[in-house]
């Protein structure tokens, strides 16, 4: 039985206009459906739902703007399927182009910030420790839940949006202290410090993490304080191979500051030893095409989850001097481009570097070439790719991809983990 | 045989719904596992690769991925290109949502259902079956 406060009956009512009660009955059905009791207050919101996915989508968002509807709530959108920083990139048809305009209006009418990424955490969208909000996208919630400590579901779209317009959200699962406890102990202290120095580990132990759990959630021991932007590459993957919505790294996030912490005093149910064979599995599984060296490659794709300003610094210290010889697209927010400052992106694009902000390939058609092979170090992409793109996919470090990109062919340097 | 699943949505304009049964084994994401336009499976390292959602009872063991999810079946049903009933082993939150978008946009909107998964096996792959608004799944 799902009971409303005094204030939420209200809004059912129409006392605050018809699409915060149209945004309720939306939020209070999904509750009423997950079994939630109550609802409950939430402080910030990120919208998925502003990537255009068809007319459907936009009809509903401009009935919410056509009903007199206003995020409630501090929100920044995720990624859209236009890159409006440059213009005509997208291989859409002028239908498309408008429909997408129309969809990222009505978002903007609704009263959300135009951060257009999926890495809003790094765009200055920090909700504080233990704080309820709704967040869509699923990698952005795996760090929101796990990297911040704050407490979402996996919003998806429409709810990412009524929850902002109602502010309100069906207590339940993460929101409460007992689904957020570890069940899974994941003792990782038998992989060599050489691969866990690399970048390249985190989205491997993402892809197999997700693989494994699904959506339980485990805690890492022994991974020792992997920096935000490697956290954001395992939740990314875990994410997307799974559906992880938030994990613990025992010495690193907040909530798992000893093993006890994270597993709330309760015996794990699982303790699963990891092993270089295991990840070497979930390695071979980001990869659709063998990976011969010197085979062509159409190009790489990096930025899944949007680069972070020190990852725009290290491409363009991996890529120095060398110019591309095939496109390397290197997905981003506005955000990131404002950190890194003009004469940065300017220098990686005359070196070949296609910078695509607001958006990223795997959501929007930009890859040149049709057909043919991508090279990525995101195990995000690496999962997408193949089903969105149609290319061939290899998951590489991002050396890898910098050299691939040079050569126009597949240079593997970094496989001695394999 | 018949089994009764618990009704997690009912089907928008009321009503039973028939169809043959597919069933789904393999853990699904609508968002990169379905074409919005067609209804089709698009992931080729599925084993579900190239079959059709669109005028099935699907039986969905796992869901995984995206929360884009929603957008891919409020497509579908505005689209007219649904399953005709959906059975998940879990209550799912981001299909639902689309479901319950749907019906306040006035559209069409396919049952979401809930077995168990010993339930879900016992389904046979292309089967006729009837689910009926209290839930009741019937074969035949």
């Amino acid at each position: 039985m799902l009971t409303l406060s005094i204030a939420e009956q209200a809004m059912l009512d129409g006392r605050e206009g018809p699409a915060a009660a149209l945004a309720l009955r939306v939020i209070a059905d999904a509750g009423r459906m997950m079994g939630a009791s109550e609802l409950v207050t939430i402080e910030s919101a990120h919208i998925d739902g502003c990537l255009y996915h068809g007319e459907a989508g936009v009809l509903f968002a401009e009935r919410l703007v056509h009903d007199g509807g206003r995020v409630a709530v501090p929100s920044t959108l995720n990624v859209g399927a236009l890159d409006l920083l440059h213009r005509d990139r997208e291989r859409l048809s002028p239908e498309t182009r408008m429909m997408a305009h129309r969809l990222a209006q009505a978002y903007v009418d609704l009263g959300c910030r135009q951060t257009w990424t999926c890495s809003p955490y790094q765009a200055g969208h920090r909700p504080t420790f233990g704080s309820h909000v709704a967040w869509g996208e699923s990698n952005a919630v795996a760090f929101c839940n796990s990297v911040l400590g704050a407490r979402t579901n996996r919003y998806g779209d429409f709810l990412d949006i009524c929850a902002a317009i109602s502010g309100r959200a069906p207590l339940m699962g993460l929101h409460r202290d007992a689904a957020r406890r570890a069940t899974i102990l994941i003792d990782a202290m038998g992989l060599e410090p050489d691969f866990l120095a690399a970048d390249i580990a985190y989205p491997i132990l993402g892809a197999w993490l997700g693989r494994e759990v699904g959506e339980a959630v485990a805690a890492f021991v022994g991974l020792g304080t992997p920096g935000e932007d490697r956290l954001k590459a395992l939740g990314a993957a875990a994410a997307s191979t799974g559906a992880v919505g938030l994990f613990h790294v025992v010495g690193s996030t907040p909530e798992a500051p000893t093993i006890a912490a994270a597993t709330q005093g309760a015996p794990p149910e699982r303790i699963i030893r990891l092993d270089h064979a295991m990840l070497q599995e979930a390695w071979r599984g980001l990869s659709t095409a063998e990976g011969r060296p010197g085979a062509p490659i159409s190009g790489v794709a990096i930025g899944s989850p949007h680069l972070s300003a020190a990852e725009l610094c290290l491409l363009d210290r991996l890529l120095g001097e060398r110019r591309c010889t095939v496109p390397l697209y290197a997905c981003t927010g506005r955000h990131s481009l404002r950190e890194v400052g003009k004469a940065l992106s300017e220098r990686l694009a005359t070196r070949g570097v296609e910078i695509v902000a607001d958006t990223c390939v795997v959501v929007t058609p930009i890859l040149r070439d049709t057909s043919g092979l991508i090279v990525t170090n995101s195990g995000k992409f690496a999962h997408y790719v193949p089903s969105n793109t149609g290319h061939e996919v290899i998951f590489a470090g991002l050396e890898t991809c910098v050299d691939s990109a040079v050569a126009g062919r597949f240079l593997p340097g970094d496989q001695a983990w394999r | 045989m018949e089994v009764k699943a618990e009704l997690l949505l009912a089907a928008f304009p009321a009503g039973p719904r028939t169809a043959p049964i597919l069933q789904l084994r393999e853990p699904l994401s609508f968002w990169g596992g379905v074409d919005p336009a067609t209804g089709r499976l698009i992931d080729p390292r599925s084993i579900d690769h190239d079959k059709d959602l669109v005028g099935r009872i699907a039986l969905i063991h796992e869901l995984r991925g995206s929360s884009s999810a929603s957008s891919v079946l409020l497509e579908l049903i505005h689209a007219g290109r649904t399953p005709t009933a959906i059975i998940v082993a879990k209550p799912d939150a981001i299909l639902a949502v689309a479901a319950i978008v749907g019906r306040e946009m006035g559209w069409t909107v396919p049952p979401i259902l809930r077995l168990d998964v010993d339930d879900l096996e016992r389904l046979p792959d292309g089967a006729p079956a009837t689910v009926f608004e209290d839930g009741m799944v019937r074969l035949g």
